[in-house]
């Protein structure tokens, strides 16, 4: 910790005696009360953290990850009927359904020759590392419950997020930083913000809670005093009151007063760690400019950094939220822009972590909560066509800790309407995180209003294809 | 597991014992599915210890367990205790001073009766009921727009203050409209179920929400009533207790029967009533008077002038030969169907139209389209003209009628709607350019209208003109001259209209049309308003005058008052300018959603796999069979359900809610498992005392007030909070009760406990929500400063954007029904009561209050301590903090900007005098009080 910058108090009591005496509590008391009843790993894990980069309003999977000429070749024409009668379908109830094919071109990449948009070179760069899934599923079609499936499990808010879940099973891997961290970007001027359940704790323990690390000011709700109080001021008061609280403790006896002090005392220590976690200008330049960042500037790439730095420390889930990706129109040119905002700093986190050796104990998943129709919507001229809303097939990209690298799994027909091969669902791909974290995510359990709750629901199996043998 | 003890060892046998036998089969059911019976009061060895009943069944079971109950609890402590558990505010200084100074031996006693009699006991009780009701000021999902459910919160409110017997209040709040006896106020109460998230219009599929509403309703009764989770019941039979999946959707169907839908536009789903102000109530009343008065004297007129009536008739039949011819015309005749494809999953049905057939569409999302559409510009001028009938149904009053418009260019195009059965038509070039008007009066259901706009080519609004039977529709208030002065000036359309979209008639964009729509034309220039009523009239009388003078003697009548002698006219415009204050006033009164049942009820199915798309068989509404059935006579409906809830041998009800409120004033229930009685929930620690407390609750006739004295009047609750090491050791959790527990403060208590002290709480009870400061990103715009110092419960619950720092407290964000609120413990709690800026105001407040108190510092202090944990603070704590005050005003004396920044911190005034550093030093001392432990929890 750096006591460098703090002037010698005026008093008798010393910002450096506080938290020397606290060290030492910190030791035995900070773990919080739930921890007795935390579960143990079923099995010897492959990843310690998580990073999810949830592209939210759902990408188009036929334009960065699934390849089809076919569609190509039927552009402009009328999809066949036997494929899509009777299909439902979103803002394209009761249109025409035109084929439309992919404006964008797809490369083989890597030694596995993994065909990927020209959208995403820089994700292109790192395909021997990439489990790139063609065959999720989805039975949801509208955003909120969709989105609340990804995170959660269920498509009914409140039920805890995937990264509560994570926290709740893994405990802290830094007692001075959340356990579960989010940050958002991408979100259109003037719309609202995603939904706070996409992070929430649900029916687990609050200290499980998502905690939004902002890119503004506040890193944290709350961590910055309140002007006037200046860390000097703040350490004599948090003296004080442990003192205070000890001394009546002596009579009530009561052991959750150790808990309030401990909290009290990692809030202090929060208030110097976190602003190091997320302080870009610690970051060479050359780093930054590898993820297309800019310290003091809010954008996917800051986070990407954010998560590196993060992971580092020890943080168990970095969710990065990216908003935007809801392309009913104006594909062209509005996919290029996301793809081009988050292309580059992806492939840079996948760099970053595996120069820094930490790639091996960290997932890395890229999902949005559907995928979007190889039907055009919006009209077929120039850069108007867009994408509806798709359940029936969608990509999402694996990389990092007990992920085989270099694999394509699962697949869909020549149109990119359905799946054909080894179709899997959101349940799936959570009980695969779990696993790889050590769980048997049918055994990751919290019992709330007479049930046994898990991520997966009643469902969910692991999605062998993916784990590295 | 942490912490085995002999005891839990023994209730751990004996569940399991439970569990073997009732597994057997239903020979020996479940323990909770029998009705409590009155036991017989333990016999006790200490017989001086217990006051009352209950405390013998508590005593009874520490001697067994060879251990003694706890010393009573000093004055002080007690009454801090009562008043934050009975009101969730602390008591007053004077309070607590007359208190300790009452000799009386029924000073505890009265000092309880006075808080349960009290507005703020009502305010404290909600809480609880609002969790449970999943209460929220939002409706969630995506667009989280606003509803009013305030009246409820308040019935609820005033229902806990007034004493309501719990049955009367659950037959309420389950069927307040069935009840025989039905008011406004129990009707209100029927609320709690429509507390649920509901869906935005536009963006998905309704039925999927709409069994999603169910479910939660479903749900959130079981946990509530029964204290049963039947969730997983929805897909297959319960794992674990006696709900089949038939008993399910048994329940299920009795909240399948209200008058709603899957997706709500915005505001208030219906059903929902009205509450006017007794002001506005009467002002209402005049005005409908009024307009019945001139209905009255224009009915008079026509009587008088049938004359002319008659020969105007003729004259119109007449000219309307010379009706111009428009540019497209689908005329919606049956044998013109063939033109249009109809598409869309609601329903489109041929009906008797002003001419011919019209097309009736149900207010799902039907619509008819053209498949060779003529393009709009925005260069060139049109008439779009179409009769109309509007139905009145629950949800969707109006929708498009028709329109152009590409919803993935940004609605770039047009249309001409109904909404909020006013005429509305919209031009759009593309994001943020269009034009809209809208007419000010409000269309009548089942009456078919003339509706046209016109427009002139100039991309002006004021190029845009809406005619109804012919006759231009007057503006709105606000876009009248007066309104005008003060709103921005309309920009002109930058963009053009043609779009990809395609021409429809009927849903579009999103909005269904529930109505009839009839002879829609197209014309390519400004059709004058004679014009237009020729077109009007042609379609009237297409069929010969005599058809249409026997036919359609009423419409035709409208258009003679709109459009015939001067006087009548007159009249007409008076009483649609009267109407228009009516629905002005009536859209100013509050709302309140609430149940109703429909005349038809919808039919329920059991649904495979919990899949809405996969009905099976139908299912009456019915009580899961483990209790057996509703008696023949019993009306199958909500009121049926209400009467088995409280009947007085329920074997679940009064169980599940005083063991619900026993949680309130002893930290755990009996069952620690508040919300699951079923045979996964936890055994009841003293199984004879819930059942005494149950018997005495429903045999005393279902009085809160009377049960929760008994509780607190108890020796058991007396006890001291004090926590000895050997009671540490053996019974960690304080199930025995040989003493009382000690915890956290709910987040709403904190809030408004620091108000309090502080001196910034504003008592005002109920009403619309209001929204503290709170980060602004979060709350942009919060309530003005005068009304942000409200108790917590009158906080604004929005859905997806949640008060933090109530959030952060363990407050639930009133997603689903919660029975049990999380207690946690963290730091982001720490930062929270130290740096939001509502809890920094309050300390630097409360440091202005013993400032303008008179003393020295000593003095000073022991009326800050004693103002947050009533009592003295002690020699060496009294030390503590001098030293503290010593160090802060050392700290701020060298940095005097940094002592005027904490002296203003928060919104409240600061009063001119107080020396900033003396302030600052002051309220970081403040602030230390305000974070004692003693001060965050109840002991």
């Amino acid at each position: 910790m750096n006591d460098g910058f703090a002037p010698p108090l005026p008093t008798p009591l010393s910002r450096r005696s506080f938290l020397r005496g606290s060290a030492g509590l910190l030791g035995s008391l900070a773990l919080p009360l739930q921890l007795g009843e935390r579960p143990r790993p079923h099995f010897a894990p492959r990843a310690k953290n998580v990073v999810f980069v949830f592209l939210l309003g759902a990408p188009s999977q036929v334009d960065l990850f699934d390849p089809k000429p076919k569609l190509q070749e039927l552009d402009g024409q009328p999809m066949p009927p036997s494929l899509v009668a009777g299909q439902a379908v979103d803002q394209l109830k009761g249109r025409h359904l035109v084929a439309a094919g992919s404006r964008f071109r797809f490369h083989r990449r890597g030694q596995c020759g993994m065909e990927l948009s020209e959208l995403l070179p820089h994700l292109g760069q790192h395909a021997d590392r990439l489990a790139l899934v063609r065959s999720m599923t989805s039975t949801i079609i509208n955003h909120p419950p969709a989105q609340s499936m990804l995170m959660t499990g269920s498509g009914e808010a409140g039920r805890p997020s995937c990264g509560s879940w994570v926290s709740y099973g893994l405990g802290s891997g830094n007692r001075d930083l959340p356990t579960f961290a989010t940050m958002l970007s991408g979100l259109p001027p003037g719309t609202p913000p995603p939904p706070v359940q996409l992070w929430g704790n649900g029916f687990l323990p609050g200290e499980h809670h998502g905690v939004v690390l902002q890119g503004g000011a506040e890193a944290v709700r709350f961590l910055d005093n309140q002007p006037g109080t200046s860390r000097q001021g703040r350490a004599a008061q948090l003296e004080a009151l442990q003192a205070l609280d000890r001394l009546r403790q002596q009579g009530h006896g009561d052991p959750a007063t150790d808990d309030r002090i401990a909290a009290y005392q990692l809030a202090f220590r929060m208030q110097e760690e976190v602003p190091d976690a997320v302080r870009l200008q610690a970051e060479p330049g050359a780093t930054l400019a590898l993820y297309g960042a800019k310290a003091g500037e809010p954008s996917f790439a800051a986070n990407c950094v954010m998560a590196r730095r993060l992971v580092e420390r020890g943080v168990r889930f970095v969710q990065l939220v990216d908003d935007g990706w809801d392309h009913h129109g104006q594909l062209v040119r509005n996919l290029r822009q996301k793809a081009g905002e988050v292309d580059q700093p992806i492939g840079a986190l996948l760099g970053d972590l595996q120069r820094c050796g930490l790639l091996d104990e960290t997932l890395v998943v890229i999902a949005g909560e559907f995928g979007r129709t190889p039907m055009n919507q919006g009209g077929q001229s120039g850069d108007r066509y867009g994408r509806d809303h798709h359940g029936k097939c969608y990509s999402i990209v694996l990389a990092g800790a007990g992920v085989r690298g270099g694999t394509v799994v699962g697949a869909t027909d020549e149109l990119g309407y359905q799946v054909v091969a080894d179709p899997f669902t959101v349940h799936d791909l959570q009980a695969t995180m779990l696993h790889l974290l050590g769980f048997d995510h049918e055994r990751l359990v919290f019992r709330h209003r007479g049930r046994d709750y898990r991520l997966t629901d009643v469902h969910g199996r692991v999605m062998r294809p993916v784990v590295a043998g | 597991m942490p912490r085995w003890s002999c005891l839990e060892l023994v209730w751990c046998a004996a569940w399991a014992a439970a569990t073997a036998v009732g597994q057997q089969g239903p020979a020996s059911p479940h323990w909770s599915l029998s009705p409590p019976r009155l036991p017989a009061v333990p016999a006790v060895r200490q017989t001086a210890w217990p006051r009352h009943d209950l405390d013998r069944f508590v005593l009874a079971r520490l001697e067994q367990q060879g251990l003694a109950p706890s010393p009573e609890a000093d004055r002080a402590t007690l009454l801090r205790r009562v008043c934050l558990d009975l009101t969730g505010l602390p008591p007053t200084p004077e309070e607590l001073a007359a208190f300790l100074a009452d000799p009386a031996p029924d000073a505890y006693e009265r000092t309880v009766d006075r808080l349960l009699a009290s507005t703020a006991h009502g305010e404290r009780m909600a809480t609880l009921w609002l969790d449970l009701a999943r209460y929220s000021d939002t409706n969630g999902f995506d667009f989280d727009s606003d509803r009013q459910m305030w009246a409820w919160r308040d019935w609820v409110v005033r229902a806990f203050a007034e004493d309501m017997p719990y049955d009367r209040f659950t037959e309420e709040q389950i069927a307040g409209d069935l009840l025989p006896d039905a008011t406004l106020s129990s009707r209100i109460a029927t609320g709690f179920h429509r507390n649920h998230a509901v869906a935005p219009d536009g963006d998905g599929q309704p039925g999927e929400f709409h069994h999603q509403y169910i479910a939660d309703r479903t749900a959130t009764f079981a946990t509530t009533w029964l204290g049963l989770s039947v969730g997983c019941a929805e897909c297959h039979d319960h794992k674990f207790d006696p709900i089949t999946q038939r008993d399910y959707y048994g329940l299920y169907a009795f909240w399948n029967r209200m008058p709603e839908k899957g997706l709500q536009r915005l505001g208030n789903a219906a059903p929902f009533l009205r509450l006017p102000s007794a002001e506005q109530g009467a002002r209402l009343l005049e005005l409908q008077g009024k307009v019945d008065e001139l209905e009255r004297q224009l009915q008079q007129g026509h009587r008088e002038q049938a004359a002319a009536f008659a020969a105007w008739a003729k004259e119109r039949c007449a000219a309307s030969s010379r009706a111009p011819d428009p540019r497209w015309h689908e005329g919606l005749a049956g044998e013109r169907r063939g033109h249009a494809e109809r598409g869309g999953l609601g329903t489109a049905t041929w009906v008797d139209g002003v001419r011919d057939q019209a097309l009736q569409l149900d207010g799902k999302d039907a619509f008819v389209q053209v498949p060779q559409p003529v393009e709009l510009r925005a260069e060139a001028p049109f008439t779009v003209s179409a009769w109309i009938r509007l139905t009145d149904d629950e949800r969707v009053q109006g929708g498009a009628i028709v329109g152009k418009v590409d919803e993935a260019a940004k609605r770039r195009g047009w249309s001409l709607a109904i909404d909020g059965r006013r005429l509305v038509v919209q031009l759009t070039g593309g994001e943020k350019d269009s034009l809209r008007r809208t007419a000010r009066d409000e269309l009548a259901f089942d009456t078919w209208y003339h509706v046209a706009c016109t427009y002139d080519g100039s991309r002006q609004q004021s190029g845009l003109q809406l005619f109804v039977d012919g006759v231009p529709a007057a503006p709105p208030p606000e876009a009248t001259a007066a309104g005008a002065a003060t709103a921005k000036p309309p920009q002109p359309l930058a963009g053009d209209l043609d779009n990809e979209g395609a021409l429809r008639i009927g849903c579009l964009d999103g909005q269904p049309f529930c109505g009839a729509i009839d002879e829609v034309r197209v014309h390519d220039r400004v059709l004058t308003a004679a014009e237009l009523a020729a077109v009007a009239e042609a379609d009237v009388f297409a069929a010969g005058f005599d058809r249409a003078w026997q036919e359609r003697r009423e419409l035709l009548a409208r258009l003679f008052a709109a459009r015939g002698p001067e006087a009548l006219a007159l009249l007409v415009a008076e009483r649609d300018a009267v109407r228009a204050q009516h629905s002005e006033l009536l859209a100013a009164v509050p709302l309140v959603s609430v149940a109703a049942e429909m005349a038809m009820p919808r039919p329920t199915h059991l649904l495979l796999r919990g899949d809405y798309q996969r009905p099976a068989e139908p299912i009456e509404p019915a009580i899961p069979a483990v209790f057996g059935a509703l008696p023949a006579d019993a009306p199958k409906n909500r009121l049926g359900l209400a009467r088995w809830l409280t009947g007085k041998d329920h074997p679940l009800v009064a169980r599940v809610h005083v063991n619900r409120l026993w949680r309130v004033f002893f930290g755990q229930g009996l069952v620690e498992t508040v919300d699951d009685f079923g045979t996964r929930g936890e055994r009841p620690s003293h199984p004879e005392l819930l059942d005494w407390l149950a018997r005495t609750f429903v045999d005393g006739g279902f009085g809160h007030r009377r049960l929760l004295r008994l509780l607190v009047t108890s020796a058991t609750y007396r006890q001291s909070s004090t926590l000895p090491a050997a009671l540490r050791q053996l019974d960690p959790d304080n199930r025995l009760l040989a003493r009382a527990s000690r915890w956290r403060l709910d987040a709403e208590m904190l809030r408004d406990q620091s108000l309090f002290i502080a001196g910034l709480l504003d008592r005002t009870v109920g009403g619309p929500a209001v929204m503290p400061w709170q980060p602004a990103d979060l709350w942009p715009e919060p309530s003005p400063v005068a009304a942000r110092h409200r108790r917590g419960l009158y906080v604004a619950q929005k859905r997806s954007v949640p008060f933090v720092s109530l959030q952060l407290l363990d407050a639930p964000g009133r997603e689903t029904c919660v029975a049990r609120r999380n207690r946690t413990t963290t730091p982001l709690q720490a930062l929270t009561l130290l740096n939001d800026r509502n809890f920094a105001e309050a300390a630097r407040v409360l440091a202005q209050r013993l400032l303008e108190g008179s003393g020295d510092d000593a003095t000073r202090l022991q009326q800050g301590f004693g103002r947050c944990v009533q009592r003295p603070a002690t020699a060496a704590e009294q030390q503590l903090l001098l030293d503290l005050l010593a160090t802060q005003r050392a700290l701020y004396a060298a940095d005097p900007e940094l002592a005027v920044a904490a002296a203003t911190v928060g919104d409240a005034p600061s009063p001119a005098g107080l020396e900033p550093l003396e302030l600052a030093a002051w309220a970081a001392v403040a602030a230390v009080l305000l974070n004692l432990d003693e001060h965050l929890v109840r002991s």
